[in-house]
């Protein structure tokens, strides 16, 4: 085993170890609990493996057999593309294990909950064969049906139920047809991602999937009710491991379906400007802050759709950038939704956030809106019209968010009562103001480097 | 040395039973010495067990009792032996009778009917598995339906009476076709005693094959209290406690033996014929049993229709007749044999127990793990081997796109899905709301009586290789064996 196999093994273990240990999980709180430690530490791994996934371009694979006899493995793989993306997931676990409240119910048990989250997330974006792919998404689903059942206190026990009931109804079902499908399209070779023999059942079965994946605020509620409900860790998790599902599934576009067709497509791009609209519309009617700018990544996520169906290479850049922008963002909107702008750090913070939502260009939101910008105009007058009406949608939405921000005399309340509020500003704004810089510049080395 | 390992620990348990008939040793003593003698049973079985992986005996071998019931008329001997798969089903039986030794202690040192009836039904299971033809099954069958009243009935009232009294007559049916199937159709009866079953006085015309299978798919589906006699295997889910039940947990193996032991080898012709229709029948029974699972309204329904389904699903894997099929069916099989006394004993804790609100339950950290543990692997979850199970049997299905597959598809999510949700939060919902004393964690001999099998289930999940690499040589072994291609 050479060292860059040593180091993957080590970073695919740290968040099971750390769940399984018996040490005291400080439930006090503080900067440095197990989870943030291993979190720090798995970002460190991630930069040490850094130069040779970046560097030289190349990729490091892992594998072990689960079942003799049987193409039944997890083979564990790690490129550019899916470094970029474990690199912003683990250092929002670690704002995930930092936002825990030290007063909150079963804070413990949730520490632990969220390190196997951070497992089953890496896990899954690295994971090549298809059914172990399915199984990693249904164990997910566990830790999300406990995490949210648990984190929940007395007055919200009904809501929490809701939500995690169907948090692992669908990661089930998403997991269960996963395995079908793989068992279908690759049974008779190797069980691994690789180019299907196009046949339409397939395709049909990946193209659910794909729509089923992202939390589209029709048929979605609980997506809503979790941003606004949950415990800020909670949520941040759920949204991170929800992006690392998104971008999995489209990813696998270039993989496995590299021609699909054009009415396919048609049908995704349909199903994804109706749901970010419709997301995006929730806005307006927003009652509370975190109502307000908790719409905002159903509407990016449902642009995964509208990226697929315009997307013309293999690669679909501008679904990526959203799945690496999402979790991100929505850690800094759960802080943004509580804060009282007090002090110049919150304020700066705010005054970014709200520049990297505008979508000012080089960062993330310009890239996304240029890609898909771009690929509507070469694909004629309809497709150009719909995207300048998606777009001007957003940026009336956007000054929305400004003026009550920070124009209106009557503000909106903040919905929650978080313990944020009254947490470390240094924390949280501090760090998130990283999290924006870092952002923008991942996104930028991707968009050169992919 | 290995089969006489399987010898002494299928004959064992009978030792408690002379020694509670004997008199002067009971309670207490009783009880340690029926400990300590299922011990050693549970070591001889690990003993024969290790004999498959250190290559003592080969993967596709079988190991034989030093030990010849019978000769004459039989040409090889009756006598006792053991693949891989009953080899590792002893042992699973065996451990859940010695966990059940700390479950039940207080029962167990009461009664001595009790202690009895538990290590003699024991014993005839572990016959039942070891044994290499169909009379030698029907002896262990017959002689495990009088324990199994004895110790089910004993001090029961009322619906436990009747539960006894209709399992008992079912029981004695299910004995009486497999031993129409023994002199009609089993060497080396079959040449012999042909002359009893002829049809017409003119020309002799023996029973056709396809009674024959029916005679031994009745005696199966009774036997393992499985659709559509699955009335049967109800009735202990309506004792008075759900502590008898862990022993009985274990009957399916009696059915099932059948099926994967003698059914092929002795209707191979009919087997192919009508496997497809049965393979169908299995399949709506699953997504009828999958529907009741769902609209279950206590928790020993839930667990009912739950064993119900997994019954269905070793079903449905079996009459595949392939390779991926009988693979699945038999990891389903280990894993039903563990996963349902582990069920039922997490039952028993929470039925001994007052109701406890979910905002307390992580002040109780083994009670919890405990109940947590027990509904993600009944619900073979990929923690559980029973996950690689389903696995095995869905895929020996999709290869072929039968017409039932959507059933089966269908029926894993309502199950699993449902499961989650309510197995949890409402485990042992039928016990009296009116019970308000004080809630404790688990004992310590509820600890040591669910510990040993949780953490077994728990690591045949995490490395399933250990256990399924064997069990799939053994499956391939035994297919080759009756002249199906793998």
């Amino acid at each position: 085993m050479n060292l860059d196999r040593a180091l993957l093994l080590l970073y695919v273990l740290l968040p099971l170890v750390a769940a399984v240990s018996p040490w005291p999980k400080n439930p006090r709180g503080g900067l440095f609990t197990l989870g943030s430690i291993v979190s720090i530490s798995r970002v460190l791994l991630l930069f040490l493996l850094g130069t040779t996934v970046i560097s030289s371009g190349e990729r490091i694979t892992m594998s072990g057999t689960l079942v003799g006899g049987y193409p039944l493995d997890l083979v564990l793989s790690l490129d550019a593309y899916r470094y970029g993306f474990l690199l912003m997931a683990e250092l929002c676990f670690l704002l995930a294990h930092w936002m825990c409240s030290p007063t909150a119910p079963h804070r413990t048990l949730m520490r632990v909950l969220i390190s196997l989250a951070q497992a089953m997330c890496a896990l899954f974006v690295m994971s090549d064969n298809s059914v172990a792919t399915g199984a990693l998404q249904i164990l997910a689903g566990v830790v999300f049906f406990y995490l949210i059942r648990f984190s929940a206190d007395e007055k919200r026990e009904d809501v929490a139920y809701s939500i995690s009931s169907r948090v692992y109804g669908l990661f089930f079902i998403l997991g269960l047809v996963m395995i079908v499908w793989g068992v279908m399209e690759f049974g008779l070779k190797d069980l691994l991602f690789s180019r299907a023999t196009s046949s339409k059942t397939g395709t049909f079965i990946w193209l659910c999937m794909v729509v089923l994946s992202v939390p589209i605020s029709l048929w979605s509620r609980w997506f809503s009710q979790a941003i606004e409900f949950l415990p800020e860790g909670v949520t941040l998790s759920l949204v991170t491991v929800l992006s690392a599902v998104v971008l999995k599934f489209s990813s696998l576009l270039s993989v496995v379906y590299p021609d699909l067709q054009w009415k396919q497509k048609m049908a995704l791009y349909v199903i994804g400007i109706v749901g970010s609209v419709f997301s995006i519309s929730t806005l307006f009617s927003a009652r509370t802050r975190r109502q307000m700018l908790g719409s905002l990544p159903g509407f990016f996520l449902s642009l995964v759709l509208v990226s697929v169906g315009v997307s013309k290479s293999n690669l679909v850049i501008s679904a990526y950038f959203i799945c690496l922008f999402v979790p991100a963002f929505t850690g800094l909107i759960l802080y943004a939704s509580v804060m009282k702008l007090s002090g110049t750090l919150q304020r700066t913070f705010i005054a970014l956030l709200l520049a990297i939502v505008l979508g000012l260009p080089g960062t993330p939101v310009f890239l996304i809106f240029s890609a898909i910008g771009a690929r509507s105009l070469d694909l004629g007058v309809t497709y150009t019209l719909v995207f300048v009406m998606l777009w001007l949608l957003y940026f009336s939405a956007n000054v929305y968010i400004c003026r009550r921000f920070f124009m209106d005399k009557r503000t909106l309340d903040t919905g929650v009562d978080s313990a944020l509020e009254s947490g470390p500003t240094v924390t949280y704004a501090g760090y998130g103001l990283f999290l924006m810089c870092f952002l923008i510049l991942a996104t930028q080395i991707a968009w050169r480097v992919l | 040395m290995r089969g006489l390992a399987g010898l002494l620990g299928t004959f064992l348990p009978f030792v408690v039973l002379l020694l509670s008939c004997w008199g002067p040793v009971t309670g207490r003593g009783l009880w340690r010495i029926s400990l300590l003698l299922n011990l050693v049973s549970w070591a001889c079985f690990v003993f024969l067990s290790a004999g498959f992986y250190t290559g003592n005996i080969p993967p596709d071998g079988l190991a034989s009792s030093p030990l010849i019931l019978a000769g004459h008329p039989w040409s090889e001997g009756l006598g006792l032996q053991w693949d891989f798969q009953s080899a590792i089903l002893s042992l699973a039986a065996s451990s859940v009778i010695v966990c059940f030794h700390f479950l039940a202690r207080r029962k167990l040192e009461i009664s001595r009917a009790t202690t009895a009836g538990v290590c003699a039904y024991l014993g005839c299971l572990l016959g039942a598995l070891g044994a290499g033809q169909l009379m030698l099954f029907s002896i262990f069958f017959a002689g495990s339906l009088l324990p199994r009243f004895i110790f089910t009935g004993a001090d029961s009232r009322g619906a436990g009476i009747n539960a006894v009294r209709e399992s008992a007559f079912l029981g004695i049916l299910a004995l009486f076709s497999l031993l129409l199937v023994v002199l009609a159709f089993s060497a080396p009866f079959k040449e012999s005693l042909s002359s009893w079953f002829q049809l017409s006085s003119s020309t002799r015309v023996v029973l056709p094959g396809a009674i024959g299978l029916s005679l031994l798919l009745f005696a199966t589906t009774i036997g393992a209290g499985i659709f559509p006699f699955h009335g049967n295997a109800r009735k202990v889910f309506e004792l008075e406690t759900m502590e008898r039940a862990v022993p009985l947990a274990l009957q399916p193996l009696f059915g099932f033996v059948i099926l994967f032991r003698f059914a092929v080898d002795l209707f191979p012709g009919e087997f192919q014929s009508f496997s497809p229709y049965l393979q169908g029948f299995f399949s709506l029974a699953l997504a009828a049993s999958a529907v009741s699972f769902f609209g279950s309204r206590s928790s020993r329904e839930r667990v009912f229709w739950l064993q119900q389904a997994v019954n269905c699903l070793v079903a449905v894997g079996f009459f595949s007749l392939n390779r991926k099929g009988w693979h699945g069916a038999s990891v389903l099989l280990l894993f039903q044999s563990l996963v349902f006394p582990f069920f039922l004993i997490v039952l028993t804790c929470h039925e001994r127990r007052p109701a406890l609100p979910i905002a307390r339950i992580a002040e109780f950290p083994a009670f919890a793990l405990t109940t947590a543990a027990a509904v993600l692997f009944t619900l073979f979850l990929p923690v559980s081997i029973g996950f690689y199970g389903v696995l095995l049997v869905v895929w020996s299905l999709v290869e072929h796109r039968e017409w039932f597959l959507p059933f089966v598809i269908v029926a894993i999510p309502i199950i699993v899905i449902g499961g989650i949700t309510t197995m949890f939060f409402r485990l042992g919902g039928n016990r009296s709301a009116e019970n308000k004393s004080e809630f404790q964690d688990l004992t310590f001999e509820e600890m040591v009586a669910i510990f040993p099998i949780g953490i077994v289930l728990l690591l045949l999940g995490l490395v399933p290789k250990v256990l399924m690499g064997p069990m799939g040589v053994s499956a391939s072994a035994l297919l080759k064996s009756m002249g199906i291609q793998v």
